[in-house]
């Protein structure tokens, strides 16, 4: 019977529900193409893994390899690895003698590197040629930026290459290493001719190691720990580094997922405020079903299935949409991908995504529902008994409880991890609650702050929102959520690019010149423009390597406390320290004395300033000393004070400052920041500084910018993709929302018509009462939205927050509008339709 | 008075013609009290919308003193109604939000005398029905009697000349009902109204001056 009745209604309610439906559509669609999206990249990534870092394992040092490690990779040859090199450097490059220079990325091979994968060049297998003396191949933008083609000459530090490929596609590296410069490859023995390689030039050195046995690469890693320690080398393998960027790609992706989990459930509460209305449609003939003897269960039931069956509808139609979707991210999203994405329909996330659909509607569906079970059969014969909406307690609590716990279950489903999906349904408790008092404080401030006298439109507007059976609070309350989750995902998004986005305004430097040595800084000085020479700032870098702290030689770290140890990070990193008389713009003093205030230190021994964080994962405080290496010698130094930095700034910042003249007779170069004017401008001053020069290199922040705008605008291209279906899921809810009342609100309408009210006062009226209700949800979705973004951004990015009320201001306006409009079009049928004809509806 | 010629009205019905009234010419006097009755379906709601201008004859006019109401728009009816016309309902339709005081204000606050001489008025008839201590309820804190005379004060408060009930004691006790009718015939007199009665209740018929009997879509002589 109830299966029966069930499929015979439903006929009636697809297209009374149905359309609400496709919020359910919307939240599948987005799920299921996140998630086969994750795992269409980390499928990828993970069968790619071996060719992204051309090797099996790799060893890097920021020095030449010593004794140890040469012997450990001369017993690796011994033992049948094949055995790549490639050392990295950064030089200027130029055409000869033209004008155009660029700052370069310079890898020397040799080997057989890269092992796995193709290097597609133009022409046709020039890679092979890479080893040869005096030739290199390049990036294809190099040959564009500095006007030159194949066959040409490069001038590369003291060496001259002639050019005999071009490198289209190379799988090793990934988004924004290539940003700094075009890369250009050689043979190891040119790279030594060119001398580029000198005192705080960025070198690195990569030893990669063919052993495609997960055994030999976990033993190496495990028995040499030592080695790598002593020569401060970093071990990685093809599989870990593969994991790590599917990490990456996959925290996004969680991220966005939970944005799909929002949407989805928006979609909820939208399927809510339709079963409410379509149950309210029905009282009648639940009473006649109940008269005609069937019992509560069984009139539950019948509806109960309609919602299921239209929720599995609306999943099917989602789950569709997101392979679809899943099609489209790789394109979207090409610049942050490390590797060709091939799309896989994947069955079991499309079924995961259509099961959550389903429950999703159903429990949003459970509490009106109950409504049903306690229509009163008498109610068949008088419209006007009264249905006790509450039902049984035990069961509504039930339902709440089933509701809260699908919430809490899906959350901790999607999250990155348990903790944030806890604190993801906290969080959407907490707005939910905070938007439920608020909505229900505005209402009531509404109605008391109204004067007695106000025109009639006006409180007869206001008296709207509490006609019995009204869902003001609801509306509010789906309303403000869609707002809220629109509103902290925009501003989130914003504040976001908006840190990570290099001032482009004309006071900024936009040229950065390093291996600048002392004797050469005014002569490059002398270089710049007239105009701007003043504003060049010269900042000493003295390279470092931690080799003791607070008295412990850096050998026997191992014997220290695991929780006083130094972490590994922080003592095997190469430092470039500098020093400074004064605190710079986004820094701040947060324990200790700046050099003025701050105590003595003993003979012998300098005052240092440190970074808070790299403070504690040395384990040192005020204090406490730390000996450095620099260039051969032992500076010992005692911790002074511990600063606050702001990375994001475009400023030359460092981990450890020093009292100026205190290290100034140690090996030393300098960073130059200075400007000059636009992209030509600053090519012509780069040619003229490296050829007087040619130790300097160079980097064009404005190239970078570009870079990083590219990436950026591919984030932003997905956040905000999420972002729409958040707004669109947002739309249905509205519209589900105002649907809820629009019966009562026609009867309403119907009788003031009667009664001699016109159409315009009647469009007031409305008018009034819609506005009101779109602008309670602004406030207070919007306030929430707000306070929300500046606790993410400040506490969990750590970045500027700033509200923008320009883009906070246009999302109220479009909500206001969009529900004015929806409310118009509810109500059009009142307005064209003589009075007696809905009363008669009504009845 | 109250002029009807030739009023037809046909509904279309599963995309058949379903006349409800057919060619009904009547003439109310002034301060007349007419009740309109007959059986179910005959068309006595479909004549009264007609009458008080709710809903468009298919074909045929009605003038009320002198205006040909259907000749006015949508608008220019519903303030004609606001000036000349009450209602009184079956199921009393007061709007639930409202307190009685405010319901009865209603007509007023369209006529734009909702001030506190509008207040007073609509306190003194609420007196009147016998509602002077639940001014501040809501309807649903009323009884259907007390109800439907909220519903009576409304109708009396604009001091219309017409006043269109249908069906007023219908969902009522015969006691409660009674009382509705006498108040109805008190106020009418008062007020100098001319009251359109629909009713099954051929009791309170017989109170008419006159009765218009339907069937079938057609007057009965």
């Amino acid at each position: 019977m109830i299966s029966f009745l069930a499929s015979r209604e439903a006929r009636s309610a697809l297209p009374r529900v149905g359309p609400y439906m496709l919020s359910i559509s919307l939240g599948v669609a987005a799920l299921v193409s996140i998630h086969s999206f994750r795992q269409d990249v980390s499928r990828s990534v993970r069968s790619e893994a071996q060719v992204l870092m051309g090797a099996d394992a790799r060893l890097t040092t920021s020095a030449p390899p010593a004794d140890g490690l040469t012997a450990l990779v001369d017993s690796l040859a011994g033992a049948g690895h094949e055995i790549g090199r490639v050392t990295s450097a950064v030089s200027m490059a130029g055409a000869g003698i033209r004008e155009a220079v660029r700052l370069v990325q310079l890898r020397a091979v040799e080997g057989g590197w890269p092992f796995y994968g193709e290097v597609e060049t133009r022409p046709a297998g020039a890679w092979s040629r890479v080893v040869e003396p005096g030739v290199v191949l390049v990036d294809e933008a190099l040959l564009t930026q500095l006007a030159l083609e194949l066959g040409d000459t490069l001038a590369v530090g003291s060496g001259a290459f002639e050019i005999v490929g071009a490198v289209r596609e190379i799988p090793t590296e990934v988004g924004l290493q290539t940003a700094v410069g075009p890369r250009v490859w050689m043979g190891a023995p040119d790279l030594e001719a060119a001398d580029v390689v000198g005192l705080g030039s960025l070198a690195r050195y990569q030893t990669y190691v063919v052993m495609p046995d997960r055994v030999d690469r976990a033993a190496v890693e495990t028995w040499y720990a030592d080695v790598f320690a002593a020569e401060s080398a970093e071990f990685s393998t093809a599989v870990a580094e593969a994991r790590d960027l599917t990490d990456a790609v996959g925290f996004l992706g969680q991220y966005l997922s939970l944005v799909g989990l929002a949407a989805l459930l928006l979609g909820g509460v939208g399927v809510g405020s339709a079963i409410r209305v379509f149950v309210n449609e029905r009282l009648r003939s639940v009473a006649v079903l109940r008269c005609l003897g069937a019992s509560q269960n069984q009139v539950f039931g019948v509806y109960l299935l309609q919602a299921a069956g239209l929720g599995l509808l609306g999943s099917f139609v989602g789950a569709i949409f997101g392979v679809l979707l899943q099609q489209l991210l790789p394109i979207l999203l090409v610049d942050l991908l490390p590797v060709a994405i091939q799309p896989r329909i994947d069955a079991v996330t499309i079924m995961a995504g259509i099961a959550i659909g389903v429950w999703v509607s159903v429990v949003f569906a459970l509490i009106p529902l109950l409504r049903v079970r306690e229509v009163p059969p008498l109610r068949a014969l008088r419209a006007d008994v009264d249905v006790d909406g509450r039902g049984s307690r035990l069961l509504r609590a039930g339902a709440v409880a089933l509701l809260a716990g699908s919430i809490l279950g899906t959350s901790v489903l999607e999250a990155p991890s348990t903790r944030d999906g806890l604190a993801f349904a906290a969080a959407l408790a907490v707005t939910v609650a905070v938007l439920w008092m608020a909505a229900l404080a505005g209402i009531r401030a509404t109605r008391a702050l109204l004067p007695e006298r106000a025109p009639w439109i006006l409180r007869q507007g206001v008296s709207s929102l509490f006609r019995p059976g009204n869902q003001t609070v609801a509306v509010v309350l789906a309303l403000g959520f869609g707002i809220f989750i629109i509103g902290v995902v925009g501003s989130v998004q914003q504040n976001l690019a908006s840190s990570l986005a290099i001032d482009a305004s004309t006071s900024r430097a936009n040229l950065l010149l390093f291996d600048v040595q002392t004797d050469q800084i005014e002569g490059v000085e002398a270089l710049f423009p007239d105009s701007v020479r003043a504003t060049v700032e010269t900042t000493p870098l003295v390279p470092s390597r931690i080799v003791g702290v607070k008295g412990v030689e850096r050998a026997a770290f191992d014997s220290i406390r695991y929780d006083d140890r130094p972490a590994s990070w922080a003592v095997r990193r190469e430092y470039r320290n500098s020093w400074r008389a004064e605190l710079g713009p986004g820094e701040e003093l947060v324990a200790g004395q700046w050099w003025d205030d701050a105590p003595e230190a003993p003979d012998g021994v300098v005052r240092v300033s440190l970074e808070r964080d790299v403070a504690d994962d040395l384990r040192v405080g005020i204090g406490d000393r730390i000996t450095w290496d620099a260039g051969g010698r032992r500076v010992e130094s005692e911790v002074t004070s511990l600063r606050t930095v702001d990375w994001t700034r475009f400023e030359t910042n460092f981990f450890a400052l020093f009292e100026p003249g205190t290290i100034d007779d140690l090996p030393t170069t300098w960073v130059l920041l200075g400007r000059a004017g636009n992209i030509e401008a600053r090519s012509a001053l780069q040619g003229r500084i490296v050829r007087a020069f040619p130790n300097v290199s160079m980097v064009d922040l404005g190239r970078i910018q570009d870079a990083v705008d590219r990436i950026l605008s591919n984030v932003d291209r997905a956040i905000g993709f999420l972002a729409g279906f958040a707004a669109v899921a947002g739309l249905l809810v509205l519209a589900g929302a105002l649907a809820v009342t629009r019966g009562e609100r026609l009867r309403e309408a119907a009788l003031l018509r009667t009664l001699g009210t016109d159409g315009n006062r009647l469009l007031g009226i409305l008018g009034i009462e819609y506005t009101l209700l779109a602008g309670l949800a602004c406030v207070v979705g919007l306030g929430l939205a707000t306070g929300a973004s500046w606790l993410v951004t400040t506490q969990l990015f750590a970045i500027e927050f700033s509200a923008g009320l320009g883009r906070l201001a246009l999302l109220g306006a479009g909500v206001l509008a969009l529900t004015l409009g929806t409310g118009w079009w509810g109500s059009r049928d009142l307005l064209a339709n003589p009075p007696l004809q809905v009363l008669r509806e009504g009845d | 008075m109250i002029v009807a010629r030739g009023l037809e009205k046909i509904y279309t019905s599963g995309g058949r013609p379903l006349p409800v009234l057919r060619g009904i010419d009547l003439e109310i006097d002034d301060r007349e009290i007419a009740a309109v009755v007959g059986p179910s379906g005959s068309g006595k709601t479909t004549l009264l919308g007609l009458l008080a201008g709710l809903d468009v004859p298919t074909s045929g006019s009605v003038r009320i003193d002198g205006t040909r109401i259907f000749d006015l728009g949508e608008d220019e009816r519903a303030r004609f109604r606001a000036r000349n016309v009450g209602f009184v309902f079956q199921s009393f339709h007061l709007l639930p939000a409202l307190t009685a005081l405010d319901n009865v204000r209603v007509p007023l606050e369209l006529l734009g005398e909702g001030g506190a001489e509008g207040e007073e008025r609509a306190r003194a008839l609420l007196e009147r029905v016998g509602l002077a201590q639940r001014t501040d309820h809501y309807p649903s804190q009323l009884s259907g009697g007390e109800q439907q005379r909220v519903a009576v004060a409304r109708a009396f408060v604009s001091r219309p000349r017409l006043l269109f009930a249908d069906e007023p004691t219908g969902n009522l006790d015969r006691v409660t009902g009674e009382n509705i009718v006498r108040l109805l015939e008190e106020l009418n007199r008062e007020v100098e109204t001319t009251l359109i009665l629909v009713t099954h209740d051929m009791q309170l018929a017989e109170r008419a001056h006159r009765t218009i009997r339907l069937a079938d879509g057609s007057l009965v002589r």
